[in-house]
Formats: structure tokens, sequence, C-alpha cells
């Protein structure tokens, strides 16, 4: 399908025009980022290396250990997406994370968010995989993740956004932290907050990705 | 698109701060933590009581190297605890760990296999069966457990970094273990990295620098997550300034309890020092037989029969011989002639004579069970403790023979072990496999078998009392069984339990014979801790009976029946065995020294010791030497266990 550029959209502040939206086959395959992503993968990189399990440093073995840890929770996010900045946006969340070890996970997650404004039908969904190093503080249990997935981004046609031309799915990467908090034997609070890059997403604006900033709060059941 | 970078950046730096930097390491206001005072009090040490330190550090270094090298075995039994309205608390469910020192950078732990791990359901629901097994495994690793390589760590004070780098040491006083004279220091890391180092309480022997005892945890516990538990660790001289683990206890106080109850307890055992690295004394030990005459000329042939009985003995030998290397029972020990005279009077009672003579050894494990293998009869340690009953009637021998006519049961009925153990390959196997490879348990039918003969070998009047006091003790089972699974899991042989879901045991004829249990009435009593009356000296690993002055009951929380009750040794000084040649006089011999010294291991039990301490010949009219356990002659290792004239019976109560 092709599209087309209205003259309204042309005189506006620069936003994905729809004549860049292109029809692909699905990609599978992670292009090479931009030089901007690839010093935010250096950082995250180093930060992740630094963590060294204080493990390494013990002395005697704990007598009580968890081989494992999984809570499975749900939550509300607000997105701050480039694609229009001008309005947030607002949605579900659902995680499950799995710690195979005490301080290395998996972290599974699924955000909708749709937008503010009403009877707009653009939406940024994501699924999404990765590691995650967490550690611990009592109750306070703070972590940082990488995450690779796929986003579903929903384009609107019409000025009003109230119907879509295009529902089109791209490979994302992701960094985020934050903490879960044991407010109960059974139930983790979370906060966290994720910088989503959306790779070969159509921009007016000179780059070929989607920057999306998520933050999501959460409550999950641990078992 | 400047401003978006900006945020990114600012997100990710942010989210990165987070996990690398605690608030409170950084003294964030947000959560504020006032600097940690020292806890060990500013005191210098003298210059003896450094030099003591400085000594411990290196007979550390040799407790070590004798760890690494000699790979001893060690158990764990834990029972998780309830508070209980009447009884204070009570256990809820229990664990059990076999498994021997594996020593790598630190110390480690390698368990014994056992049939469950191995054992897989068949037939048409085994593939459900199988994988229930596994989903439910899988979510018993998302709760805390156990760890058998983080219990073993309690051996040890530091495996790695026991110094003055690592550790801060503060003088508390001077103290006696036993006879043995201490100094007492308080120990905490120095370093700012902790976790993982022990902090508490040891003793240092004063004469060698040795550590004898030592008590506190390791820090570093998150909870929930990676914990650490206190315990309180002994050591033994075993040998000429050598001091060696040999027990300790753990347990964990429950911060929910209104009645400070804990939430769990734990014993532990070592032994088995001399199985991989002998003695060295061991190869030049000559054995010449007194009085002995050469009669080898006149030996006779082995008919068919014979030949038959030659080679099941050899199997049975076989057996014994494997399951002894493999630091599971006990050495040839004093108290092995206790039972031997118990099974003797049984036959004589009875009239019974059979082929070969009756042996008994001591399984050094706690679950209760028992097993006969040709004519040895097994009995754990477990189940001689928790049926060790003081009183004036004889409760202890009265248990004592039904624990072993049922044995004696199975022997009488010829319930004999496969012969193809006869044939030494096929105990070739590691030691760790012993009892996945060698099952010894009997099958249901021949347990029923022996249930109902053992009813007829306790008929005779002089063992009327076996029963019902047997019978009590199966009730107090009874009563505690579903929670102590672990302990009436049998390792080897039989257990006393039939049925688990409902609660049966092969004996149970004999639970209506005996008295109704009352845990109030203090003048009952059905069933004794766990190490009521047993020990084992864990170099030579014989079986040493305690010598412990009785206990008065004060209330029904005191009786504790099967569970777990702290450490607390009485400790002495090495002293080498006496050769029996050089000793004179068998009175002389026997006399206890002044200041209390034990006399050698290894040696016979003294001639002034009653005859209850030898075997009662089989039906030959003599009155068997009923309702006495012998004095033994303790051993030389480091437990001061004072012989006494001989007592009516271990451990019995005054008249009331």
């Amino acid at each position: 399908m092709t599209g087309y550029a209205s003259e309204e959209t042309q005189n506006q502040r620069p936003r994905l025009c729809l004549s860049h939206i292109a029809v692909r086959a699905a990609d599978v395959t992670m292009r090479r980022t931009p030089s901007r992503p690839r010093h935010l993968l250096a950082l995250a990189a180093i930060g992740f290396l630094s963590l060294l399990p204080a493990s390494l440093h013990a002395q005697a073995k704990a007598a009580g250990v968890r081989s494992a840890d999984l809570q499975i929770g749900a939550g509300y996010v607000g997105a701050q997406s480039d694609y229009d900045p001008q309005h947030h946006f607002y949605g579900p969340a659902i995680y499950v994370v799995y710690d195979f070890r005490s301080h290395w996970g998996v972290d599974l997650s699924f955000h909708q968010v749709n937008s503010s404004v009403s009877k707009d039908v653009t939406y940024e969904r994501s699924y999404e995989i990765g590691p995650r190093y967490v550690r611990h503080y009592g109750r306070f249990n703070p972590y940082g993740k990488v995450m690779i997935g796929r986003g579903v981004f929903n384009f609107p046609a019409t000025r009003d956004h109230s119907v879509n031309v295009a529902n089109l799915a791209y490979n994302i990467f992701a960094f985020g932290g934050g903490a879960d908090v044991n407010v109960q034997r059974h139930v983790n609070v979370r906060a966290e907050i994720e910088m989503q890059r959306w790779m070969s997403f159509p921009s007016s604006h000179g780059t070929s990705s989607l920057s999306p900033v998520l933050v999501t709060i959460g409550a999950a059941y641990h078992f | 698109m400047t401003k978006l970078h900006k945020s990114c950046i600012a997100g990710l730096t942010l989210a990165v701060f987070t996990v690398l930097f605690p608030v409170h390491a950084v003294g964030i206001p947000l959560i504020s933590k006032k600097p940690k005072k020292d806890a060990l009090p500013a005191r210098k040490l003298t210059q003896r009581q450094s030099e003591l330190i400085d000594k411990s550090i290196v007979r550390e270094a040799e407790v070590i190297k004798n760890l690494k090298d000699r790979a001893p075995l060690v158990e764990t039994y834990i029972q998780n605890m309830k508070p209980d309205v009447a009884l204070l608390q009570v256990p809820e469910s229990d664990q059990h760990f076999l498994g021997r020192i594996d020593f790598g950078k630190v110390i480690n732990h390698e368990a014994y296999d056992t049939p469950d791990q191995t054992k897989k359901s068949k037939g048409k629901l085994g593939f459900f069966k199988n994988s229930l097994s596994y989903v439910s495994g899988l979510s018993a690793k998302l709760h805390l457990r156990f760890d058998e390589g983080g219990i073993v760590q309690m051996i040890l004070v530091d495996s790695k970094d026991y110094n003055r780098q690592t550790y801060k040491f503060s003088f508390v006083r001077n103290d006696f273990l036993g006879s043995v004279p201490t100094m007492v220091f308080d120990v905490e890391p120095a370093g700012k990295n902790k976790r993982g180092r022990f902090f508490g309480r040891i003793w240092i022997e004063s004469r060698g620098g040795n550590i004898v005892r030592f008590n506190g945890s390791f820090a570093g516990s998150e909870a929930a997550y990676k914990e650490y538990y206190h315990f309180d660790s002994w050591r033994t001289n075993v040998q000429e300034n050598l001091w060696l683990p040999t027990s300790f206890y753990m347990e964990e106080s429950d911060p929910k309890s209104t009645e400070n109850t804990v939430k769990f307890k734990a014993i532990n055992h070592i032994w088995g020092y001399v199985l991989k690295v002998p003695n060295s004394d061991s190869e030049n030990v000559d054995v010449e037989v007194q009085g002995a005459t050469d009669v080898s000329q006149d030996a006779q042939d082995l008919g068919p029969l014979g030949a038959q009985r030659a080679w099941v003995q050899q199997a049975e030998d076989n057996v014994v011989e494997r399951l002894f290397q493999a630091g599971l029972l006990d050495a040839p020990s004093p108290f092995d002639k206790t039972l031997e005279q118990v099974a003797g009077n049984i036959l004589a009672y009875n009239n019974i004579q059979v082929s070969r003579p009756i042996r008994c050894r001591t399984l050094l494990t706690e679950p209760l069970e028992s097993v006969a293998i040709g004519n040895t009869i097994l009995i754990s340690k477990g189940l001689l403790d928790t049926t060790a009953i003081p009183g004036n009637n004889n409760e202890q021998v009265s248990n004592l023979y039904a624990v072993v006519a049922f044995q004696l049961a199975h022997v009488i009925l010829s319930h004999r072990l496969d012969t193809k153990y006869a044939f030494n390959d096929r105990l070739l196997f590691p030691d760790s496999s012993a009892f996945t490879r060698i099952p010894m348990h009997h099958t249901d039918k021949d347990n029923e078998e022996a249930a109902k003969k053992t009813l007829e070998l306790l008929q005779p009047k002089e063992l009327q009392d076996a029963q019902t006091q047997f019978g009590l003790f199966l009730a107090q089972l009874a009563i505690r069984s579903k929670a102590l699974k672990a302990l009436n899991e049998p390792m080897l042989g039989d257990s006393l339990i039939k049925d688990e879901t409902q609660g049966t045991f092969w004996l149970q004829a004999l639970v209506g014979k005996g008295p109704k249990l009352d845990m109030n009435d203090l003048k009952q009593s059905a069933a004794m801790p766990l190490s009521a009356f047993t020990r084992f000296d864990p170099w030579t690993d014989q079986v040493i009976q305690l010598n412990a002055p009785f206990e008065p009951l004060l209330s029904s929380r005191d009786k504790m029946p099967f569970e777990v009750t702290p450490v607390y040794l009485k400790l002495s000084y090495y002293k080498p065995p006496v050769d029996p040649a050089a000793a004179g006089a068998p009175a002389g011999a026997a006399a206890p020294a002044a200041d209390g010294a034990a006399p050698a291991a290894g040696t016979a039990p003294a001639p002034a010791a009653p005859a209850a301490g030898t075997p009662a010949p089989a039906a030959d009219g003599t009155t068997p030497a009923a309702g006495t356990t012998p004095t033994t002659a303790a051993p030389a290792t480091g437990t001061d266990t004072t012989p006494t004239p001989a007592p009516p019976a271990g451990g019995t109560a005054p008249p009331q």
C-alpha cells in the first residue's frame, strides 16, 4: 500500500509523513544501529560488566538458598513518544520475571500504549524479552535490563487520527531499569523506566527509528 | 530530537545508577544510615593472647589440610518447627542429608545418592507422575531451601582466609570446656567486604592453640534469597594435637513467634576421618591370639550344605565390609556386644538355635531403621538413641528386645541376602552410591512374615515388658511420623512404618499392648530425643555409650521425643591407646585415673565390668544378664566419659 502526503501535514512541524510509510516484509534481523544507539549500547555494556556480583568475592556459601525467583505482574504504562511529542501515550503492561540466579534473570514484557487523544487510533505495542541484573537490599531490589523484541505501530490516516491506515511491526531493542519492592511476602510493587528504540521506523526527522520512553508502575505476584 | 536523545541518556544513566550505586552506599539522605560502630570493644590483646591466636591460625591450616585429604562424611538432620500450645514447639517437617566433604577452592559437599533420587515412576501414569514431580521440583526451586554445601561451611571458621588480616579478635575470658582450658575470643571480619565471613565467638585451647569450639554465623544474609544461619560447632581431640570437627548444631529463631520458638533446628555429625587415609599404625599391628593352637591340619572339608552356607556368609561379609568402607557402619564397638547379647537372650528364651552366631553393628545414620544382612543385624543410631528410655524397669532393654527381635525374625525365617554379592566386582562402586547399589530392605511379604514371627519371639514371660514398652514407643512415633518423614525414611533397610499414608507399623499389634500415651505424665517416657544414648568417635567410627547424668523432667516440654537437641560435648585431651600387654593386672588397668581421664580406645572392656559385656551363649540354659547394659570402656578421643561402676541401666533415674 502506498501512502500520500497531505497538504496540511507538509506544513506542520516535522513528523512522520504518510508518504514515507513503506510496506515491508517482516524484518527479523537487527540492522546496524546508528552511532548514537551504539554509544548507548556501550554505556549499558559497561554498566552491566561492572556489576560483578559480590558472590565472586564471598567466602562461605549460604545455607539457605532460593534457586529461582518468579514473579508475574501487570501495570500501567505512560509513554512519551517522539512520534507525537505533544501528547502522551498510556496503557497496560504485563511482565513476567524469572530470576534463575540470585542476581541474574530473564524479563518478558508486553506494553500497549494508546494515544491520549480522544478517538486517536495511534498506538504502540511492544513484546520484549531480555536479561536483567538485580540486586537485593532488604525489601528493595533495584535492577537493570536490556531487551529485544518486536514493536507494532498502528498508524493513523485521517487528519483526526480516527482511522488507521497501516499496522506495521518493527524490531526493537530497549534499555531499562527500576526497582521491585517486596511489600508483602507474595506481592512486589514495581517502578520502571525504559527507553525503546524501534529500528527502521520511518521518521520525518532524518533518523530511521522511533525512541519512546516508557514509565511503568505495576504490581506482581511473587511466587 | 536533541531533547529526546538527552532524555534517553538521562533515563539510561538513572537506570544504571539505580543498580550500580545503592542509595545507602552513597549516603543519599533518602535512606540515611548512621555510620556503623565497631561491634568489638576496643581492647588490646596481651602478648599471650596474641600468640595463641597466631598458633590457632597455623593449627587451623592443619585442620583444613586434614579435611581435604580425608574427606570425612557429614550427616545433617533438620527439623522445621512450629509453635504448639502444650509443648511450646513441635516438629512440622524434616530433612536429611548425607554426603562427603569435597574440598575444592572452598569447602563443599558431595551427596550420597538415595533410592528416592534414582526412582522413576513406571506404569500407565508414570509419565504424569514424573512430570508432576518435575513441576513440583520446579516449584520447590522458587522457595528457600537448605543447601548442603552451605551447611558444610559451618565445620570451619573460614576455609580460605582465617588470619589476622581478615578477622579482628577480642578477648572475652578464660574458660574450661570439659577438662580442656581455653581462651575465648569474639571474632568479626576486619575488612569492608564481610559477605560470607564468620562473626561470633571461638574457643581456643591453651595448650596447642587449636580451635575447639566456635559459634556464630556468617555475614551477608539476604532475607528470602540467600541466608546464613546460626550454628555452634564442636571439635574433639582425635589424635595428638589434632582437633577435628565432630558435631555442630544449627538453629534459627522465628522472628514472628511471640513464644520465642525456633524456625528450625538441625544436628550435624562428622565422621570417617580414617576411611580414605588409614591410620599409619594399622598396617604394623601384629595380631597374636594368646593360647591358640594351630589346628589347621585337622580342619574338616566342607560338605555341600556347609559350602552353601559359607558362600552366603561370604556375600554377607562382603556387604558388611563394603558398608563399613563407605562410612555407614560403625567399627566393631563394645556396644555391639550388648546388642549381640540381647539377640542371644531372645534366642535363649525361645530355645532357638541358629547355625551361626548373630552379630550386631550400628548404622551411623539418624533415620530410624534396622536390617538383617544374613546373620548380621544392623540398627541405626537414631533408633538406638530414641529407644533408650531411662528408668528402673529396664525400659531401654525392653525396647531393644523388640527392635532386635524384628530382624532376628528375618534371620530365623532365612530371608537371606542375594548371593551375587559374594562376587567382589558387584561391590566396586563409589561410596556415594552405596544406598542405591546395595538395597537391603526386605520385601513387604518378608516384613509381614517377620512381624508375625516377632510377636512369637516376644511371647516368653521374660520378654512381655518388651511388648508394652515398644508399644508405647510406637504410639509416640505414630503422632510424630507424619511430620518426621525423613526420620522414618530408611536409607538402607527396613523402616518401622508399614504404610505412610495410614500411619501403621509392621509391629502394629504391639501398639495396643502399651499403656495410653500421656504427654503430661512426667513418669512416662515413650521416646527420647536424638543423640540421647550414643555418640561415635569421629576417628575410629566406634559407637560409644554416653555417660550422661539423669536430668529430671520438669514439664511435658522437656520430653522432646524424636527431636533434635543442641550439641554440648565434654571435651578432654587425647590419650594414646594403652598396650594391653603392658597394662599389668586387669583391675589396675581398669581403674579410672584420679583426674578422670578415660582409658584408651579399642581396648577390651574392663574385666571388672559385669558379664553383660559378653554375649550370652545361645540356648545354654544360663540366665541371660537381662536388664543390664555394660559400662563400656570409653575410648581416648577427646570427650570425657569417665567410667563409673556398673549402673543398673544406662542413665537410669533415681527412685522417686
